[in-house]
């Protein structure tokens, strides 16, 4: 299986459920309790740590840094700002995404690109003509993702970062304790947070400043399940879970394009060569064929099916990632699928996340998706619904002390 | 804007030439950029020295093909080939030597002197090799299809090859799968007992390999070199080839510039639209036609930030690693020839014509097939051998016009001279080099150093620098059973084109590879042709005949046959051995 994180030793003795699952080669996590409802909370409530080392992160220094940046993703990286963080994809030549993350400005010539495969030998591919040098940093370095409505007091508690002026995807070096660190205002949740990212030898006494600083805060550690529900109520989509990558397709109609996967926004059609520029043209000109979408699936029509056999209706509190058809309003033809869905105890809602065809894609259009109810396959209604699911102010705002957002939304404010 | 021409070919070697001419011909406007002073590449002949004219690159080369010949009127250009006879002479320090004769009786003769048995397999290895290349000689005609989508045309062309072979009978299929992946040596092994013989033949056939005579696959490259034809060489030099070529293009109305040196291929969203030269104009056309290497056409001229880095990738890993070096000699007078002196030279009364004869082909130096495996090995590891293997030409014997009177010009091949050498570079190499050929050639001609009044020579990097090669390689890239056929120039490139609309390749790094016949060029042409004005009358014919059920049909069968056969084969190869048919000795005249 996986090898330890640099935070194994810390994260071992707090996993209580001994629950562990292999992340991009690493041990992780899925939930530190018996259940992972908690973490959930901590993320939503307060501030939950999260260990993102197992992230693939590849550092890109030189002269020519930005412009190969450039080149590779569908991003212009020459409009960023030092010190700003983006998100972004690349594509194959053919258009088709391999992989999405971010690319962060740390320093001179100095950039950070993650991703959640492999991707030194795409990137080293791409380097004729740049006088570029990558190192991949993926187990050099160590990250942790402090996430949540009072993670900025835990971080202005546990560093020296002025992370109350830091504003949305942007960077800042500073210190926790005697470590150096690179706080970033990012992250997979949705919420208000904070990345962490220092070296791996530093990792350990990272974690446990980070663990007492915040203690007052209300910060603990949270698991890949609780993950996977918060980033589903975000709305944002995972390689090989919502889409294929590229290099991992084995036929075009299990790729998809930036802008099938709702990533357009990330996409600078007009400027110097990249790769994948001519495709994503065309494919602009002819109009995209596919659209990832937000789905919400009729809550009282799928109680129906349950009543119907006299049973109460029932989901489960993880989320799921298994390929489910959606079929047009009334049913009869299938019109794409479903890959990942959550309940959100937050909002009380079903939610999931679907491609579907283009022309399906306008929120408020009425499809179906297939439940299965005690063993029979129903057709339920999903309504295309706005992504984000969960998109709260204090997400993207700069708050400064002592003036918090509001720490909840709705019914999870009891 | 409006293109200047409708096709440019970059380079004016043997194929850009053909390709220029055919497509003029045609009725296009085609202009020939080269960056040399002349044309040629590396099918040239240069005056070295005031009085001696040499041939720089390539010293012998295949025929090109006839139908190139009759439709660009080569022979009213001037180009004439002459029979090479005896085509190699093989002489060893001992004083005892073998040569080779366009009449195979003469040559059985000379054989016997050093065994019966492979003066009687000798004929029957002819007539192997004849059938072998004999079935797949259409390949050299035929575009690389595209393999998952060939068009009709091109599976009547397959079903054609595939009946072929199918038509080798049993034992002749079976032998071309396992020329497929077995080494030359084995190949040569089982023929002949004769050390030298072995080497001869095996010789020639490596020069564009980057392996060693034991090398699986190496026989298949024996078969190939076959195949294009060897054993003549054109009257006046290798270039009177470009020059008849060049008076082809002119009569057919191609613009050739000489000092013209491409710097760019330009291309835009619509695909190449032209070049730039390094003085900084620009020359539009509506096709790019590459008679650069692969290498140079992918990674030089095309800019390195735009390039689709799979194509950048699949040309990189294009193997183009030279190991030949070239050795120029201008003499006094011909040199003394040790084996054609003395006890051992038993082919009668000795005047200077016979000696001059016997000198008229190749001139191969390496005793055995230990002497090439090792002289690879040398190569293989960054060294040039001190044991080296050569072909020699004294190409003033048959065209006394190459030099003063009396005097010759004398040029080396020497094998096994690599590209990069582990120590020192060539800088300092290259003197030591040409001592050490002369000492070894001394034991062959004695009195060859002091008929030495000019020397030149030419490592693979001066080869690079001076006509363009990568890696100084002469054929544009090893020849290898995965760099030939429907993978050259790249895996997924197919019919000269490239991933890039209207750039176009030909030259000895596409099919069918390097060996002077024009093959490259003539078919590029057909394929730049097709692209500007649609498939030809002849083509429509053949697509429609294929599209017919009869031509469905014919396309299936031979397929079929050719699959049928082929399973056939591979079960009789895996079954238990038994006891080989042999062909029965025809007894006609052969030539290699």
């Amino acid at each position: 299986m996986g090898v330890p994180t640099p935070f194994h030793s810390r994260t071992f003795p707090l996993c209580k459920s001994m629950r562990w699952r292999e992340w991009a080669g690493c041990f992780a996590p899925e939930k530190y309790d018996t259940v992972h409802d908690n973490e959930y909370v901590l993320f939503r409530q307060s501030a939950g740590l999260f260990d993102i080392s197992p992230l693939f992160k590849y550092d890109i220094r030189g002269k020519d840094a930005a412009a190969f940046l450039s080149r590779v993703l569908t991003r212009d990286v020459a409009k960023l700002k030092l010190h700003q963080v983006a998100y972004c994809c690349w594509c194959d030549e053919e258009g088709w995404v391999i992989d999405d993350g971010t690319v962060s400005w740390l320093g001179d010539g100095w950039y950070r690109l993650t991703s959640a495969n492999p991707t030194y030998r795409w990137l080293r591919l791409n380097t004729r003509g740049f006088d570029v040098k990558i190192e991949d940093v993926s187990t050099a370095v160590a990250a942790l993702a402090v996430q949540g409505p009072t993670s900025r007091d835990v971080l202005l508690d546990s560093s020296d970062v002025p992370v109350d002026a830091l504003k949305f995807f942007n960077l800042a070096h500073g210190h926790i304790g005697d470590v150096p660190v690179i706080v970033s205002r990012t992250g997979y949740t949705g919420d208000l947070g904070y990345e962490v990212w220092t070296e791996a030898r530093h990792a350990e006494r990272m974690y446990d400043a980070i663990l007492d600083g915040g203690r007052k805060h209300l910060v603990g550690p949270a698991g890949l399940l609780a993950l996977d529900i918060v980033r589903i109520e975000a709305g944002f989509i995972m390689a090989d879970v919502d889409y294929t990558g590229s290099h991992h397709a084995m036929i075009d109609a299990q790729r998809s394009t930036p802008y099938e996967l709702g990533l357009g926004w990330t996409v600078h059609l007009d400027r110097d060569p990249f790769v994948g520029q001519e495709a994503l043209r065309r494919e602009v000109a002819r109009g995209s064929q596919w659209a990832m979408v937000g789905l919400e699936i009729d809550w009282d029509e799928l109680e129906a099916e349950f009543d119907k056999h006299g049973l109460p209706p029932h989901v489960s509190t993880m989320a799921w990632r298994s390929m489910t058809p959606v079929f047009d309003g009334v049913g009869t033809q299938q019109v794409g699928r479903a890959t990942s869905g959550t309940w959100s105890p937050l909002l009380k809602k079903n939610l999931a996340l679907a491609t579907v065809e283009a022309r399906f894609a306008e929120v408020g259009t009425v499809l179906k998706i297939e439940q299965t109810v005690e063993f029979e396959r129903k057709y339920v209604t999903a309504r295309v619904v706005k992504r984000p699911f969960f998109d709260p102010p204090r997400k993207k705002s700069t708050p400064t002390k002592g003036t918090p957002d509001k720490v909840a939304v709705g019914a999870a404010s009891s | 804007m409006q293109p200047e021409y409708d096709v440019i070919v970059i380079g004016a070697g043997h194929d850009g030439l053909v390709a220029a001419a055919t497509l003029a011909r045609a009725g296009r406007s085609v202009a020939v950029l080269e960056r040399r002073p002349q044309v040629g590449g590396t099918v040239s002949t240069e005056e070295a020295w005031p009085g001696f004219r040499i041939n720089p690159c390539l010293q012998t080369g295949g025929r090109l093909r006839p139908s190139l010949l009759r439709d660009l009127r080569l022979s009213s250009h001037g180009l004439e080939y002459i029979a090479l006879d005896p085509f190699v002479f093989s002489p060893l320090e001992d004083g005892r030597s073998l040569s080779l004769w366009r009449a195979t009786r003469r040559t059985i003769d000379e054989i016997a002197r050093f065994s019966k048995n492979d003066a009687k397999q000798y004929v029957r290895y002819l007539q192997f090799i004849r059938k072998m290349t004999g079935a797949i000689e259409p390949v050299l005609d035929m575009a690389p299809p595209e393999e998952s989508s060939p068009d009709p045309g091109e599976l009547m062309s397959l079903a054609r090859i595939g009946l072929n072979v199918r038509l080798l009978g049993g034992e002749g299929l079976e032998s071309l799968l396992r020329l497929a992946t077995m080494s030359m040596a084995d190949l040569l092994d089982e023929w002949f007992e004769t050390d030298l013989l072995k080497a001869t033949l095996a010789a020639p056939a490596l020069q564009a390999v980057w392996q060693g005579p034991r090398a699986p696959g190496t026989a298949a490259m024996l078969v190939f070199y076959h195949l294009l034809g060897f054993g003549e060489a054109p009257k006046g030099g290798m270039g009177a080839v470009t020059g008849a070529l060049e008076k082809a293009c002119r009569a057919a109305g191609v613009e050739i510039v000489t000092g013209a040196d491409v710097s760019e291929i330009l291309f835009g969203a619509e695909g190449a639209t032209g070049v730039r030269l390094s003085n900084g104009s620009s020359v539009r056309a509506a096709r790019v036609l590459s008679n650069a290497d692969p290498r140079e056409t992918y990674l030089r001229l095309l800019p390195a930030r735009r390039l689709s880095p799979t194509v950048a990738h699949a040309a990189e890993v294009f193997r183009a690693r030279g190991r030949t070096a070239r050795i120029h000699l201008a003499l006094k007078e011909l040199p003394q020839v040790a084996a054609l002196q003395g006890k051992h030279f038993q082919a009668g009364k000795v005047g200077d014509s016979d000696v001059r004869d016997r000198l008229r082909g190749r001139i191969h130096i390496g005793a055995s097939l230990d002497t090439l495996e090792k002289a690879w090995d040398d190569a293989k590891f960054g060294r040039w051998s001190r044991d080296p293997v050569m072909e020699v030409t004294i190409p003033s014997i048959m065209d006394p016009s190459l030099a003063s009177k009396g005097q010759h010009v004398m040029s080396i091949s020497m094998q096994s001279a690599p590209y990069e050498l582990r120590e020192g570079g060539w800088g300092v190499g290259k003197e030591r080099l040409v001592e050490h050929v002369l000492d070894v050639l001394g034991r062959y001609f004695p009195d060859l150093k002091s008929q030495v009044v000019h020397r030149k020579v030419q490592t693979p990097v001066d080869l690079e620098r001076e006509y363009g090669l990568s890696g100084g390689h002469l054929q544009h890239g090893d020849h290898a059973l995965d760099q030939l056929l429907f993978m050259r120039p790249l895996p997924g490139t197919y019919r000269y084109a490239s991933p890039i609309d209207g750039l176009y390749l030909c030259g000895a790094g596409t099919h069918p590879g390097g060996g002077v016949t024009g093959a490259s060029g003539a078919n590029a042409a057909r394929e730049v042709l097709e692209s500007l004005e649609g498939p030809s009358a002849a083509e429509k014919a053949v697509r429609a005949a294929a599209k017919s059920p009869i031509g469905t049909g014919l396309a299936v069968v031979g397929a079929g046959l050719a699959v049928g056969a082929a399973v056939r084969a591979l079960t009789r190869t895996f079954a238990p051995p038994k006891e080989r048919r042999r062909e029965q000795n025809g007894g006609e005249d052969l030539q290699v």
